[in-house]
């Protein structure tokens, strides 16, 4: 045979088995979309996060709490490229405005920044200048217009003598777009300006300062993520700051650098499973072809055909419906992202507190294309081997002959009677590699679904909410100080004296009605003699109740010392839960040190020794057991919160009276559900609906995946299901026969889905926890998701088998039959 | 003698106009009960079809079959499987055993698809009838073509259907078992009392029949 001979050979097969032909370009192209439209979608992914990033901020690090001489030491440091410090300068008293006023100076040129940079005017230079967002003007009920002055009463460092000044307004800057924090209550935004450092210098003398500072390093294409994290901290260490207060500019720090180790891995992994899964289903498509194809070959062989020429003539028939089939898929897999993704994003950005400013999307990669085939084409040739060594095992007139798969077993356990289940069970069986392979296909699109799913799941507003308010739907707190030596008035003890959270507010909740429960939540000031830096002059923290359950959790958090409930209740024993600031209490483990707990006006002196320090900080600084706390024998109400829980239906009644009790006092605020969930939501909604999308892909290519790999499984056993026909197997147990493989390969894929699926959804959830990806900080099983993929795959597996049946059908039993011979 | 295969006036045509093929072309035809009847006719003379509408597997384009004394053409698709389950074996060239199955669950495949019981007795009997006994448990792939479609003719007889219908049965199969199958089909056709319609090309089973019907583009010669 010569190569033309074979190559129209190859292509008159393809014409001649048409509806394999047909199965196998529908199952190469699914798979290539599949594949190409995920690395797209993550490209995409990527590049918007980039572009996000970059529009963010360029700087490395932001670090907190430096002193001037840091600062100083920090500007000269060889390794800072670009250095911005801001100082947070006084807090504004302006009706129950969460305002500040802060010092920002640019130490050395080069970071930019997504908002705050100037619009109109200049930045302040003396000390009567300000300079802001429109926004802080407008909430000063002040007109946003340069030279427009104000008066603006303030406490410089949060303490000390209320000051008032008029400002003249010299500069503009940008903002968010607030428009989506209209249902917001005013008490959860901060709204912050920028005044001169002549201001400051009048102000807030040197020791007070507690700066900011955003910063470059020199060079960044020399680091890896892990590197600049490394450089970042020595830096921190050279200026004798603590590392525990660097905040690492992660977004921009992986969209610039080349990614850290963890991260390769992790992409590597996902990479590689989604590879190895598509594959599978290339191969399972060839796989269920195997006979016709060994008989093909035997034939081939019986006319004188060689070795090779068989090989080619099969590759080239592969190769010829790879021709069609790959850039099909690739155009595909690349088109459908390419159309549905800035759409997503564009409604996303709608919703989102984050300014999604995409000016182009970029998700097309030559790289990505020309893998992505080479992948593809790589499985098909893989596939072709087992025919063609299964071929090459038997003779010619054996090949011809050959019939799938029991090679190998000759005998089987007799059942004595043969019933419809007995037979689905005894075809699964005889292919079991077949039927492994098909669920394992099926289950591929599944279990991306399930990973995704969980990882989505995980994405929860609820959990971010529920870290202002834990229990219930609000949160009515104190603002109160601890340490306000200029208005006591407002400090904590002085407060309490006063009954804020008496009978007579409970009666006014409980009287609204749909309250089901009130939970208090308190604790005390306490000071002590110690000249340590939290402690000096008597410097009050607070110390709050924990019980034996809650100690039993705290094991996992312990960074030194141990919990014995027992123990700390004979001893007087305390938790310190803040482990950052343990150092500046000047203590060490089961030292005695003399509390003086403020009651009220009371002062009780407690000896207490710390037992433990944990590093999840809790409602106070010092925890002590239930039982010492009751002893304390209090004389004033030490609650500082209440979480109110109401049914559904008064939600809006019991959060109206409760905005009352807040306007009717100065010291009340409110956390409420409803404001909470909808940050939450602004917050995770740049991640989760790009994830949706891909999600929503994956799904709907897998769908049509799944039934390819049905179609298929009913078209190549066409003339065995005619033989049962002609020995009298019904149409309605046909179709019984036909949905009871189907429901089996169903349950397959969903054990398989559910299982491999969930495993990898918790392992991308531990990884997303452990990166602070996206507000992920519990697993939450994702049960619907589960459900719905049931449903579909039930459902779906039905409707096919049903439109298969029929379609089975349209040939006549006869043809059928003789389909094979 | 009552007949239990009856056509009247069959046909089968395929295509249109030109090229209008009449397989079956007006047959009127009687088997009766015990019968053993040999077709034969040239490759295209119309045999298979005329089998496959006897056996219900296809419909005729005109003309009646009656089965048994019914009339099988207002037969739903339920009633022909019925059928085909309690009163026609078929035999086929290919002998197209289901091949996740082994001998035994082969034979017995058609009694279960019915809702009933195998009689195991039955069954053994006819295994050792067909020198089959000691290959119960083999899978078909296992097997040589004569005992593939010895395997074949136990199962068309083990439902006790009262015809057996078989196309060309021994056309892949050497002389040596060719004779032996063809024996074999003749002696548990007697021994069970059934009807036997055998296509044949081969002039020596021809002449063990009762009759030879012969066909010839589509009619009876």
């Amino acid at each position: 045979m010569k190569n033309n001979t074979i190559t129209s050979l190859a292509k008159s097969r393809i014409s001649y088995n048409k509806s394999r032909s047909i199965l196998t370009i529908v199952a190469i192209t699914l798979t290539t979309t599949l594949l190409m439209g995920l690395v797209t979608s993550a490209i995409a992914m990527f590049d918007t996060n980039k572009q996000i990033a970059l529009s963010e901020g360029n700087h490395h690090a932001v670090l907190r709490h430096l002193t001037s001489k840091q600062l100083e030491m920090l500007s000269s440091h060889l390794d800072v490229e670009s250095l911005e410090a801001s100082l947070s300068f006084a807090t504004v008293n302006y009706d129950r405005m969460n305002g500040y006023l802060s010092v920002n100076s640019t130490l050395k040129e080069g970071i930019y920044h997504g908002i705050g940079n100037l619009t109109q005017g200049r930045f302040p230079e003396a000390a009567d200048e300000i300079c802001g967002p429109p926004a802080f003007f407008e909430r000063m009920d002040a007109e946003p217009v340069i030279g427009n002055t104000l008066t603006i009463s303030f406490r410089a460092g949060g303490e000390g003598m209320i000051q008032t000044k008029e400002f003249t307004i010299c500069g503009l800057v940008s903002q968010r777009d607030t428009s989506l924090l209209e249902t917001i209550s005013d008490d959860r935004i901060v709204y912050s300006a920028a005044v001169s450092e002549a201001l400051a210098k009048e102000y807030l003398p040197d020791e007070k300062r507690d700066y900011t500072v955003s910063l470059r390093l020199a060079g960044e294409n020399n680091y890896s993520e892990d590197e600049m994290e490394e450089a970042i901290k020595e830096i921190c260490q050279d200026i004798g700051a603590d590392t525990e207060n660097i905040t690492y500019n992660m977004p921009y720090l992986m969209a610039v650098l080349s990614a850290g180790t963890e991260i390769t891995i992790a992409a590597a992994l996902i990479g590689g499973l989604i590879l190895f899964f598509s594959c599978l289903v290339i191969y399972s498509i060839y796989y269920v072809s195997v006979i016709t194809d060994v008989q093909e070959i035997g034939k081939l062989k019986a006319l004188g055909a060689s070795e090779k020429q068989v090989k080619r003539l099969f590759v080239s028939e592969s190769m010829w419906l790879c021709a069609t089939a790959i850039p099909l898929g690739l155009l595909l897999g690349f088109g459908i992202p390419a159309l549905l993704y800035p759409t997503i994003i564009e409604s996303v950005s709608k919703n989102s507190l984050q300014p999604v400013a995409i000016e182009h999307y970029h998700m097309f990669s030559l790289r990505a294309l020309i893998g992505v085939a080479a992948a593809v084409l790589t499985t098909v040739r893989l596939s072709l081997l087992k025919p063609l060594r299964m071929a090459g095992k038997i003779s010619p007139v054996e090949a011809i002959r050959y019939q799938e798969s029991t090679l190998g077993q000759a005998t089987k356990k007799s059942r004595l009677h043969v019933d419809l289940f007995r037979l689905s069970v005894a075809n699964l069986w005889r292919n079991k590699k077949r039927t492994i392979v098909t669920m394992v296909t099926m289950g591929l699109s599944c279990v991306l679904f399930m990973s995704f799913a969980g990882t989505l799941n995980s994405m929860s507003a609820l959990d971010q909410a529920r870290h202002t308010i834990p229990e219930g739907s609000f949160n009515l707190y104190l603002d109160c100080s601890w340490n306000d030596k200029e208005y006591p008035e407002s400090n904590f003890d002085t407060l309490q004296t006063q009954d804020l959270f008496g009978e007579e507010l409970l009666d006014r909740l409980r009287q609204t009605g749909g309250v089901t429960e009130i939970k208090k939540s308190g604790y005390l000031l306490f000071d002590t003699d110690s000249a340590a830096p939290l402690f000096k002059n008597h410097n009050k923290i607070n110390i709050a109740p924990f019980t034996r359950e809650e100690a039993a959790d705290m094991h996992k958090d312990i960074t030194e010392g141990e919990i014995d409930y027992d123990k700390m209740l004979a001893e007087n024993g305390v938790i310190c839960t803040t482990y950052l600031d343990w150092e500046d209490m000047g203590l060490s483990l089961g030292e005695p040190i003399t509390l003086n707990i403020h009651d009220g006006d009371r002062i009780i002196p407690l000896t207490v020794s710390v037992s433990a320090v944990i590093k999840d900080s809790r409602t106070g600084y010092f925890i002590l057991p239930q039982e010492l706390w009751d002893s304390l024998d209090l004389h004033y109400d030490p609650t500082n919160k209440l979480y109110i829980s109401v049914e559904e239906v008064s939600y809006d009644e019991v959060k109206a009276t409760l905005q009352d009790i807040c306007k009717e006092s100065d010291y009340f605020a409110l956390y409420s559900l409803d404001e909470e969930l909808q940050l939450g939501q602004m917050y995770i909604n740049i991640t989760k609906y790009p994830l949706y999308a891909v999600l929503i892909m994956v799904a709907v290519i897998g769908c049509i995946n799944l039934v390819n790999t049905m179609i298929t499984s009913i078209v190549v056993r066409k003339r065995e299901l005619g033989v049962l026909q002609a020995i009298g197997l019904s149409d309605r147990q046909l179709k019984k026969m036909l949905s009871l493989e189907g429901l089996f390969f169903t349950a397959g894929t969903l054990f398989i889905s559910v299982t491999l699926g969930n495993l990898f959804g918790y392992l991308i959830y531990l990884f997303a926890k452990k990166n602070h990806f996206s507000a992920i900080s519990a697993y939450h099983y994702p049960i619907w998701e589960t459900i719905g993929l049931a449903l579909l795959l039930i459902v779906g597996q039905l409707a096919i088998t049903g439109i298969m049946n029929r379609r089975v059908h349209k040939e006549s039993l006869i043809d059928r039959i003789r389909s094979g011979e | 003698m009552t007949p239990i295969l009856e056509t009247k006036d069959l046909c089968k045509f395929y295509g249109s106009g030109e090229n209008l093929v009449k397989a079956v072309d007006h047959i009127n035809l009687q088997i009766m009960q015990g019968e053993y009847a040999a077709i034969i006719g040239k490759s295209g003379s119309g045999k298979s079809t005329l089998l496959h509408l006897l056996g219900g597997l296809e419909n005729p384009t005109s003309g009646e079959i009656w089965i048994d004394g019914q009339n099988i053409e207002n037969f739903s698709g339920e009633d022909l499987s019925a059928l085909r389950r309690r009163k026609i074996g078929f035999i086929f060239q290919a002998f197209n055993l289901i091949p996740s199955l082994n001998v035994w669950e082969n034979i017995v495949l058609p009694i279960g698809l019915d809702g009933r019981k195998a009689d195991e007795n039955f069954v053994k009997d006819i295994l050792r009838t067909l020198n089959m006994e000691h290959k119960a448990h083999a899978l078909p792939n296992t097997l040589s073509g004569g005992q593939q479609q010895r395997c074949a003719i136990a199962r068309a007889i083990a439902a006790k259907p009262s015809i057996i219908l078989a196309d060309e049965p021994t056309g892949n199969l050497d002389t040596k078992n060719s004779d032996e199958v063809i024996s074999l089909l003749k002696l548990s056709a007697k021994k069970y009392g059934q009807t036997l319609v055998v296509i044949t090309h081969n002039e020596d089973i021809a002449q063990m029949a009762d009759r030879v019907i012969t066909l010839e583009d589509g009619k009876l010669v």
